[in-house]
């Protein structure tokens, strides 16, 4: 590991310092590339010199940097999606050029997956890495009318869902937590709606997304296994701009535009979906009408994010951003209960009693989060760009249940009267359990580009966490009267009231180093260090990714990197909850640590682009809870709770794109292997033995198709089928005896017995959704879009849990017409979401 | 907590009306029916077997019935002894008093074998239409445990006059064989007459220590035993958690007020039982307790294996020895 440290800094220090030696005076062309008619800067776009190909991509910000020797040179200024422009420019100092390119018509606007910029593709050092064009996603069809960013990631190769209603991704054999999202560079720690049939990210609001299943620059850290960096559109900087949508579950509205033209631009989304304000009061009413209850339950979700931009001047920006969403699950019982009645007592005469009572219970069950970051981009020299970034996310799950129980007995001779006996009793009971995660982060990002052969970007960042991960409140007040003499107990009780704070930093350098044309590679090493308040963890992380081109059309890639997480996502095996807990490690928990190597092949010709890539990874202190664990139960610290153990997994990804045309789509597959391992001492878990993860799902294929009909009318249709995913099903029942000390074994049971975790391997999952887009420009430049959309077309009951249950047949002798009562075990399967037709209408003015 | 369980269910409940619940074919490979053992091997008494077979769960017939198939007659059980066969005798099928419709009952073997400490044996199990199956264990070697002092102490609180603290000192020593576990456990044994009749029975309680033999698995000396609420557990550590070769150590229960008892007419009488048990009863005893108390949120709870140490089939074969420590109260 050491001389592995040496080589990499070494390999740094020469890319920073040893310049290609040229007698030729040298300079810079900078400055952004902007949509034309939006004013949004545009990402990973491309600027390129064709005699020499030479040339350099947009950042995040837009920002382009390319350094050529003094003279004439014809620049070629492209985006996919957009008009290429070329500029013939006499360079003989450095030059600030921002470029305006202007959208071409739809006709490029399919499923593209990959945009042929030079970092990801054939020519591009990056692998294992897609970028998705937002037009794209939106034609993807949508549940709902609601389209989604996670749903659309599921599609890729290399990239796997859970069970239905999971909206998590699983990337090549890591969980949901060991990605890393990032919304305008922040980390999100829950992005699930409505058990994952919503993400949290609005498609209207997003212009870019970036997903790294591999090969991971060293500008990325804390996870393993993936990254999702989305980026919000900053807003349109000359016309304001809005539209809404409204669809069978939610409507939203989207505004952009100037403040001050040309330098003072917002963007805002609002979606909220208003299923209970329409089911709640219809429910209360058939609840008060059937059973005389009082019950009214809804659910509902939001997301709000804004985005304000400020250009002080070319070389200072200021970005703020915010996004806060939550999801809220309500339910209110009011039971009430009246009984009076005569009692004749034995000497004849009538006593009159009264029993009444009062229940109330309310449900509350929350959990959203927060997000705030300003960010601030300085230029300082044409060749030096940096980003400083300040952050706050927070996410939190609270569950409430409260109860309020009244009880009046009253008995006597006369209606209403107590004269002979009186009692009451009330019992207010609360309950409630929270959990939180929160952090405050500071960054800074620099970005030198001395010339074409090295895109060096280093930086730091330090973060500032703070982990709840399980309170426990328990209040409980009783009282009883009977008119003489008045009892009250009073009780309330915190579990888990912790704060566990830790600190985490992080020092990166890396290198896009193009030594000739043919072979190009990236360089990088991270340092992390995590401070909890027993133990300091520290960090090596080198990143290595090299490209061969054996052709313009054909190129060979490998990678290699190793990740550090800080932070574990608790999960039971069987569901996938917002109660999963987020913990940090412990100074008896450690980090996790994954290595990872990947090589593949890409292809191009004509219209259609080709890859093949295999991997294998290692995974390290991998956390899962033990045998019998749950989150319910137990006032245990979460720490007993979980064992350490090891995984791996290897598969290999096949993914063939067509880019342009009417008809455009891909065709994705994966074979994949998953597996854990638990045999450490006090960490032993299915007795040592290796056992597949529950979401190690052996084939995935996705299919995504999008035909545009004529500029009125678009199909899109999506086909995805899996392997099922794992869990543990007691196959066999044994009689297991109790073990007493005293007696032995004694009376036994009947025991279901799980061989092993993961035994069992789920139905296969399917599903095809079909969508279709009519659209009409309306007068004064607007749109509509009237979408109608088919999730699941074909109905298929793909399963989201399996149990095994008792059914009861019932069966008559025709002899003599008895009915014989059997019972019989059988096994079910729990499906969520059935054949789902949606439509919606998106207005954008 | 069990009040948020059920309203877990009842949200899943909710869930339910909009999704759909249907019977499916099982998918995977049909398991058979395996044989099913169960024997601890005790120093300085008799070895005995108890003989089952599993049930394939999806099939027909009450839970109960997976006993019926097997014949006395047609079965073939034999024990090895440091290598060496040794005769078994006597079978015979008793009925279990908990379970009163079984209709019958597992087949229990006994050796006249008597099993000494550091025996290693090896049990060899067929019958028609299973796989033969096998399991070995070695009979540990003990280790003293002493009962330095006990003292009772006041229960200060609703429990006043039932219960008392009782407050050990003990004295354990180190064992020779490293993969060994302990287990203690107080034991209350009780009798009474009431007209004709005599009672006898047996109450057990949990000990706890909060000393340095225990200190990284909290108060309780099992980290398992976190996870647990009920009181199934006796204190349970391995070998390699005794720090010295003669180890010093406090524990208390909550035990029936012995002095009341006795006030009552009974004869009662505190006991430990101090059992040292080898590897696979340790796993055996800890993977039951677990599986017995995570059953009541099954859906919430990661799934547990019991632990089983018979290739060609389920159960355990372990052993153990035990002994009785009067406490002299």
């Amino acid at each position: 590991m050491k001389n592995l440290f040496r080589v990499v800094l070494t390999g740094l220090l020469l890319a920073l310092f040893v310049q290609p030696a040229s007698a030729q005076r040298r300079v810079t062309v900078s400055g952004y590339m902007i949509d034309a008619s939006s004013g949004e800067p545009l990402l990973s776009a491309a600027v390129l010199e064709p005699a020499t190909r030479q040339g350099a991509v947009t950042n995040s910000f837009g920002y382009y940097s390319l350094t050529l020797p003094a003279g004439e040179h014809t620049l070629a200024y492209s985006y996919m999606g957009y008009n290429t422009v070329e500029m013939t420019l006499k360079l003989e100092r450095d030059t600030v050029l921002d470029v305006r390119l202007t959208p071409v018509p739809t006709e490029l606007t399919g499923a593209v997956v990959t945009a042929t910029h030079s970092e990801i593709g054939v020519r591009g050092t990056q692998m294992s890495a897609i970028e998705v064009p937002v037009a794209q996603i939106k034609n993807i069809p949508a549940i709902g009318g609601e389209v989604d960013l996670l749903k659309a990631l599921q599609l890729l190769p290399g990239v796997q869902s859970g069970t239905e209603g999971s909206a998590g991704l699983y990337i090549r054999g890591g969980g949901p937590d060991e990605n890393l999202l990032l919304l305008d560079g922040v980390p999100l720690y829950n992005v699930n709606h409505m058990m994952g049939f919503f993400s949290v990210f609005d498609a209207d609001a997003i212009k870019n997304v970036t997903l790294y299943k591999g090969s991971f620059p060293a500008r990325f850290g804390s996870r393993l296994s993936g990254v999702v960096d989305v980026r919000l559109k900053d807003g349109n900087d000359q016309e304001f701009h809005w539209g809404f949508s409204v669809g069978l579950l939610a409507a939203k509205i989207n505004m952009e535009g100037p403040i001050v033209k040309g330098k003072t631009t917002f963007n805002l989304s609002l979606r909220r979906t208003y299923y209970d304000v329409f089911t709640a009061p219809v429910l209360a009413l058939i609840s008060a009408r059937q059973t005389g209850m009082g019950t009214t339950a809804g659910y509902y979700f939001y997301d709000l994010s804004g985005k304000l931009t400020h250009k002080f001047s070319n070389h200072d920006k200021l970005y703020v951003s915010l996004y806060s969403g939550d999801d809220d699950v309500y339910a209110r019982i009011r039971e009430s209960d009246d009984n009076s009645y005569m009692q004749k007592k034995d000497d004849g005469t009538y006593t009159h009693s009264t029993d009444r009572s009062l229940t109330r219970m309310n449900l509350g069950w929350k959990w959203g989060n927060v997000v705030t970051a300003a960010r601030w981009n300085h230029i300082f020299s044409p060749q030096l760009f940096m980003n400083t970034t300040v952050n706050y996310t927070r996410y939190r799950h609270r569950l409430t249940i409260g109860m309020e129980e009244q009880r009046e007995e009253m008995e006597g001779t006369k209606p209403g009267t107590s004269d002979l006996y009186y009692a009451a009793d009330t019992l207010n009971a609360d309950l409630g359990y929270n959990s939180l995660i929160s952090d405050i982060s500071v960054g800074a990002d620099f970005e030198y580009k001395p010339s074409p052969e090295h895109d060096i970007r280093f930086g730091a960042d330090y973060i500032f966490h703070t982990f709840k991960p399980s309170v426990t409140t328990i209040s409980m007040k009783a009282g009883y009267t009977d008119g003489v003499e008045t009892l009250s107990q009073k009780q309330d009780t915190t579990f888990g009231d912790t704060n566990l704070l830790t600190r985490e930093a992080a020092l990166y350098a890396e290198d896009n180093w193009s030594l000739t044309d043919w072979f190009k590679f990236n360089l990088g090493l991270r340092w992390s260090h995590y401070h909890t308040s027993a133990k300091n963890y520290n960090s090596i992380e080198p990143r290595l990714s090299l490209r061969l081109l054996v052709s313009n059309d054909l190129s060979f890639k490998a990678s290699y990197s190793e990740m550090s997480q800080y932070l574990h996502l608790l999960s039971n095996s069987n569901l996938s909850l917002p109660t999963d807990l987020w913990v940090p490690v412990t100074d008896r928990i450690a980090p996790m640590r994954s290595r990872q190597g990947a090589a593949g092949l890409f292809y191009t010709r004509g219209q259609f682009d080709f890859s093949i890539e295999g991997y294998y990874k290692t995974m390290d202190n991998v956390v899962e809870y033990r045998d019998g664990a749950s989150f319910l139960g137990s006032t245990a610290g979460w720490e007993d709770k979980v064992a350490m153990g090891y995984g791996w997994s290897y598969g290999v990804e096949f993914l063939v794109q067509k880019k342009s045309g009417n008809t455009t789509g891909w065709l994705g597959y994966t074979w994949a292997k998953t597996m854990r391992r638990f045999d450490r001492e006090g960490n032993v878990i299915n007795f040592g033995e290796p056992f597949p993860a529950k979401y190690d799902r052996r084939h995935d294929l996705s299919l995504v198709v999008n035909h545009k009909i004529n500029q009125k009318i678009d199909l899109s249709g999506t086909f995805v089928f899996g392997s099922g995913v794992c869990g543990s099903l007691a196959m066999q029942n044994v009689l297991a005896p109790y073990y007493d000390e005293n007696e032995g074994f004694t009376y036994p049971s009947g025991t279901p017995y799980f061989e092993r975790r993961n035994n069992y391997r789920m139905p296969p999952y399917h599903r095809l959704d079909l969508g279709i887009n009519f659209h009409k420009q309306l007068r004064k430049g607007g749109e509509r879009i009237f979408n109608i959309s088919i999730y699941n077309t074909y109905n298929h009951q793909n399963p989201f849990l399996v149990y095994d249950s008792y059914k009861t047949e019932y069966r008559s002798d025709p002899t003599d017409g008895s009915v014989s009562v059997t019972s019989r075990k059988v096994l079910k399967q729990l499906s969520i979401f059935p054949i789902m037709p949606s439509f919606s209408w998106s207005y954008k003015f | 907590m069990k009040r948020l369980s059920r309203l877990f269910i009842l949200l899943f409940t909710v869930v339910g009306l909009a999704s759909c619940s249907k019977e499916i074919k099982f998918n995977g490979d049909e398991s058979e029916s395996k044989l099913v053992i169960y024997s601890v091997a005790r120093a300085g008494e008799p070895l005995q077997v108890e003989v089952s077979h599993s049930a394939f769960f999806l099939k027909s017939g009450p839970i109960e019935n997976y006993i019926g198939a097997l014949k006395p007659d047609e079965g073939s059980v034999k024990l090895f002894v440091n290598g060496s066969m040794v005769p078994y005798v006597l079978v015979r099928r008793e009925p279990q008093p908990d379970i009163t419709d079984l209709p019958d009952a597992p087949l229990f073997y006994e050796s006249t074998y008597v099993p000494a400490e550091g025996d290693r044996l090896r049990l060899v199990i067929s019958f028609p239409g299973f796989d033969e199956a096998s399991a070995e264990t070695q009979v540990p070697y003990c280790t003293e445990l002493t009962v330095n002092s006990v003292t009772p102490r006041a229960v200060n609180d609703e429990y006043t006059g039932l219960y008392h603290y009782y407050d050990l000192t003990l004295t354990i020593n180190r064992g020779s064989d490293p993969s060994c576990y302990y287990g203690i456990r107080p034991y209350l044994h009780f009798e009474y007459t009431y007209a004709e009749f005599t009672a006898s029975e047996y109450y057990s309680w949990n000990l706890e220590s909060d000393d340095f033999l225990f200190q990284g698995n909290g108060s309780m000396t099992d980290q398992l035993s976190q996870l647990l609420s009920n009181d199934d557990v006796s204190m349970l550590f391995a070998n390699t958690k005794i720090p010295s070769s003669s180890y010093t150590f406090r524990g208390s229960f909550m035990g029936y007020d012995i002095d009341l008892m006795r006030a009552e007419g009974a004869t009662a009488n505190y006991f430990l039982v101090f059992t040292t048990m080898n590897r696979d009863l340790y796993y055996y005893r800890t993977s039951h307790a677990t599986a017995s108390n995570s059953s009541s949120f099954s859906i919430f709870s990661e799934a547990t294996s019991i632990y089983s140490n018979v290739k060609g089939g389920y159960g355990c074969f372990c052993a153990a020895s035990s002994k009785k420590i009067a406490l002299g109260l």
